[in-house]
């Protein structure tokens, strides 16, 4: 975590935080927020301790179709998996993001940048 | 005393005038809504009371149930369609001008009967952009809360025109989709299935000031517009952005191919880049 120990602001809560945000994201953007760390921005994560759920490639996917309103049968069909699968996805989707249902779990994926925009 | 039972009969006779349009809807998993026929074949009800079905049980006037397959959803503007054999409706009329303190009756159905109740429009605002970035054409409160059973009713005016749906909003108030809304959801959802959403292609994380680029996908609009990682989004349109959600909720279906002014902080410096926007790929 070469961007860590280049950050002029880090306290540790901080640190931590932004590590974990690191290792989610592309090496490449790992790099790019050394950069502006280094250059005296502050990166940090949307609440000073709360993790930002992390979702899977394929947990992406299913967001993605969420925020469609995609059925589960949908969901299966276009990600070529069974419904079962797709429910067992959406499910994981609805607990990591904290989510009562569907309807909520798109508003806060939206909220959160979750997913690519 | 003769006015309040004139008023009271009128009300009665303005359910039953509706009652035919309005129907339950029961989910798999046996949670049950309301809605109503929008015209022959089709009836809207509230995206948000729908699990993950691609079916469900519709219990008419009279007692009759059919299934009905779910045409389309719009968490946007939590309208969902669904198609079923009726008999001829014609499309329900938009009712004019809505006012604070008029007027309104909101019809569901339960089991075997109506369920109505007259109350009055609250609060009539301007258009706004729900958290799931739908585009309400305006912002109709109701003067009462909805049960779990008229989540998807149909809200009326006097004249026994259609004000809109009404829903729970994330207060827990009764929100109305205007017909406007639904009218526009409706033919998207019947035409293609689902409403498309606008595209950037960026992967955002909030920022004190905006959004900052965590990553760009390939040939998206942000790539082929120059977005670089590490950007920080302040400003759509000349407009603040404070938040990431602020983009998404920009990010309507009516977005779709539309030109946008984003305002960038690149290295410190702030700049202007023109992207024109996407249809958000479908996988």
């Amino acid at each position: 975590m070469q961007a860590i120990s280049t950050s002029p602001s880090g306290n540790v809560r901080e640190t931590e935080a932004l590590s974990g945000l690191l290792t989610a994201a592309d090496p490449a953007v790992a790099e790019a927020i050394a950069v502006l760390v280094a250059a005296g921005y502050t990166v940090l994560p949307p609440h000073d301790h709360v993790e930002r759920p992390r979702l899977s490639g394929r947990e992406q996917q299913v967001s993605a179709l969420l925020l469609e309103g995609a059925s589960n049968k949908i969901i299966a069909r276009a990600l070529d998996i069974s419904v079962h699968t797709a429910k067992f996805h959406v499910t994981a989707v609805l607990e990591k993001v904290g989510a009562r249902n569907r309807a909520d779990a798109v508003a806060i994926i939206l909220r959160e940048g979750l997913i690519s925009l | 005393m003769s006015v309040l039972v004139d008023l009271s009969n009128a009300a009665s006779s303005l359910a039953a005038d509706v009652g035919h349009r309005i129907v339950a809807v029961r989910g798999a998993d046996g949670r049950q809504l309301s809605g109503f026929i929008w015209r022959r074949g089709l009836v809207v009800t509230a995206e948000e009371g729908l699990d993950g079905e691609d079916e469900v049980e519709v219990l008419l006037e009279g007692g009759a149930t059919a299934k009905a397959v779910i045409a389309g959803r719009d968490p946007s503007t939590d309208v969902a369609l669904l198609k079923i054999d009726t008999s001829d409706f014609v499309e329900w009329s938009a009712s004019a001008a809505v006012l604070p303190a008029s007027f309104a009756m909101i019809v569901g159905r339960g089991e075997g009967s109506l369920i109505a109740s007259l109350t009055s429009v609250s609060e009539v605002g301007p258009a706004w952009r729900s958290m799931r970035s739908g585009e309400i054409d305006a912002r109709i409160t109701l003067a009462l809360r909805l049960s779990a059973r008229t989540e998807g009713a149909a809200v009326v005016a006097p004249d026994g025109t259609l004000i809109g749906m009404a829903v729970t909003s994330p207060r827990r108030r009764a929100l109305v989709i205007p017909t406007s809304t639904i009218a526009r959801a409706v033919a998207t959802l019947s035409e293609k299935g689902y409403v498309p959403r606008g595209w950037l292609g960026v992967m955002l994380h909030p920022v004190g000031e905006g959004a900052i680029v965590l990553g760009i996908e390939g040939e998206s609009p942000a790539a082929k517009a120059g977005l670089l990682v590490g950007d920080v989004i302040t400003t759509w349109d000349g407009e603040p952005v404070s938040s990431v959600g602020g983009i998404a909720s920009r990010l309507a279906s009516g977005s779709v191919n539309a030109t946008v002014k984003l305002g960038v902080l690149r290295g410190g410096n702030a700049s202007d880049i023109d992207v024109t926007l996407g249809e958000r790929p479908r996988n």
